[in-house]
């Protein structure tokens, strides 16, 4: 078969969009799981550290008197 | 009674309380047959915790004594049903779906549990859940210490979680009602997944007394029934205020039905979005279909979107430092692993690490989004939007990777409603719509604190346009 420097930028082009999408693997021991909890953690004080937050907003939980 | 009328199972509550009245079935027949129909059936879908017979048919005499003697209880009075085993009940363990808590037995019983006694309804056992309620995060269906929640339609499938046993049961005609809770989508998803209808009530309105606490800015216990009419009876039994709940809204529901608005005074929000690119190829007709209903009734139908918050993190980080701190005990005694989830095993330990500025970020961005959202019901009466984006998936595929190979719309409409709602503390009515692959779905109306009466007005008047909530599982 003949693979035409075309063809084959073609299919690198193809398999780096499919790995783009491709879910990241499950971890397989609780180690790993526990990585991915700690990066879970991680990537939300990330999103919650890009909201602009204005001074005077008060947490939703109350103490009440 | 003789051999019971199959459609006896799948009555809803009014029917079966007009069949009381009439003396055509006795409270004890009732719950003898439902009891026979939980043990027998329960297991089939992993659905039955722990069942609680003796009490049951001890409770129907006593309601029977009553009706003799022309006592009424109200409309719950002789109705069996079922409750998640999260809810405190003497006579058998509490386990909470976790094998950690497998032998752990309360002395008394939560509120909702009392409340129903008083309205003389008839609990018939306490029902499978996933472990925890879910804890933070779970990954398998399988995170259960009674196994997978199968599903009626197709036990190959998913009940829903974490109230899978009450989905389960209603949709098998079990019980013809069933108790949930909900942090952030425990009674919406199985009332979806399995075809019935479910309640989630406003953020304090119902007591948490005894109930396993998971969340406690977020949790909220409500009916899984088969109307919304039945949901509404049940909410009325058990909401109501309660010292004993720190959260306790000090209110009380009575269902009005008598005061319903008509269909074409209300507006309704919606996203296109949901309904034509978010939702599963194979649940877009049921889905147009019932924004369909709707518009025949003449209820105006306005687009709407979500505000723009991270919904998902801020949900992710209240819901995994309280369950965290909750369940710190069990993480430093190192029973945490005695857990079926590794998902959860581990989100457990590093909620942990949470540290509280994110907490209280979180929070503060949660104060933002309950304003944002109560702007937009200035504009809305109610939103709508399909349940879940599809059907019930696999017992076996990992539920965080769903949707991740594909690509998501650019507009995000009103798909994160759930968590939103939940993070705002707002009302949820679950709606069966039709099926996809064989499979139930389901739309979610959601309004503002307190408006569970024009949920159920809507709930109503799509149900009576619709017989979704009819169907029944194929060989049940």
């Amino acid at each position: 078969m003949l693979v035409t420097r075309r063809k084959l930028a073609g299919a690198l082009v193809g398999s780096a969009a499919a790995l783009a999408q491709a879910p990241p693997p499950l971890p397989r021991t609780p180690e790993e799981e526990l990585q991915a909890a700690r990066e879970q953690v991680r990537q939300n004080t990330e999103a919650l550290a890009q909201y602009p937050l204005p001074v005077a907003a008060e947490p939703a939980c109350h103490f009440k008197a | 009674m003789a051999e019971p009328d199959p459609d006896l199972f799948f009555s809803t509550i009014v029917e079966l309380q007009a069949r009381l009245r009439a003396k055509e079935v006795s409270a004890l027949e009732l719950a003898r047959a439902f009891s026979a129909r939980l043990e027998r059936l329960g297991p089939r879908f992993h659905a039955l915790a722990l069942p609680l017979t003796e009490r049951a048919i001890r409770r129907a005499k006593e309601v029977d004594d009553d009706l003799k003697r022309e006592r009424r209880r109200g409309p719950l009075q002789g109705i069996p049903y079922g409750a998640k085993d999260l809810l405190a009940c003497p006579g058998g363990p509490t386990a909470w779906g976790a094998a950690p808590y497998a032998g752990q037995v309360f002395d008394y019983r939560a509120a909702v549990i009392e409340k129903l006694d008083k309205a003389a309804a008839v609990l018939l056992g306490k029902l499978a859940m996933v472990e925890l309620a879910g804890g933070p995060a779970y990954r398998y269906a399988a995170a259960s210490a009674t196994g997978p929640g199968l599903n009626p339609w197709d036990p190959s499938r998913w009940a829903g979680g974490s109230s899978s046993g009450s989905g389960a049961a209603v949709a098998a005609g079990l019980v013809p009602f069933a108790i949930g809770s909900e942090t952030n989508g425990s009674i919406v998803t199985p009332a979806a997944f399995c075809g019935v209808t479910g309640l989630r009530p406003t953020y304090g309105l119902v007591s948490r007394y005894g109930a396993m606490a998971l969340s406690w800015s977020l949790d909220k216990l409500g009916p899984l029934a088969h109307t919304a009419e039945d949901c509404g009876l049940v909410l009325q039994a058990i909401s109501g205020g309660d010292r004993r709940d720190p959260a306790s809204a000090g209110r009380s529901f009575y269902y009005t039905p008598q005061f319903a608005r008509p269909l074409k005074e209300i507006k309704i929000g919606y996203a296109p979005v949901d309904f034509a690119e978010w939702a599963d190829p194979e649940a877009r007709p049921a889905f147009q279909e019932a924004l369909a209903v709707f518009r025949s009734g003449r209820a105006a139908l306005v687009e709407a979107r979500l505000p723009d918050f991270p919904y998902g993190p801020v949900v992710s980080t209240i819901l995994s430092a309280e369950a965290a701190a909750v369940f710190e005990p069990l993480v430093e005694s190192g029973k945490v692993d005695q857990l079926a989830d590794q998902k959860q095993i581990a989100a457990l330990k590093a909620g942990l690490e949470i540290k509280a500025k994110d907490y209280l970020k979180a929070q503060r961005i949660r104060s933002l989004i309950q304003e944002a959202l109560s702007r937009l019901f200035l504009d809305v009466d109610v939103l709508l939007a399909p349940n879940q984006r599809g059907p019930a998936p696999k017992i076996t595929e990992a539920l965080d990777r769903r949707y991740l190979d594909r690509p998501s719309p650019k507009d995000p409409g009103l798909r994160l409603l759930t968590t939103a709602g939940n993070l705002a503390g707002l009302p949820a009515l679950a709606l069966p719509c039709g099926f996809g692959g064989g499979m139930p779905l389901g739309i979610q109306l959601v309004g503002r604190p307190y408006t569970e009466n024009l949920l159920l007005t809507l709930g109503r008047e799509f149900q009576s346009r619709t017989d979704w909530h009819k169907r029944r599982p194929p060989g049940v």
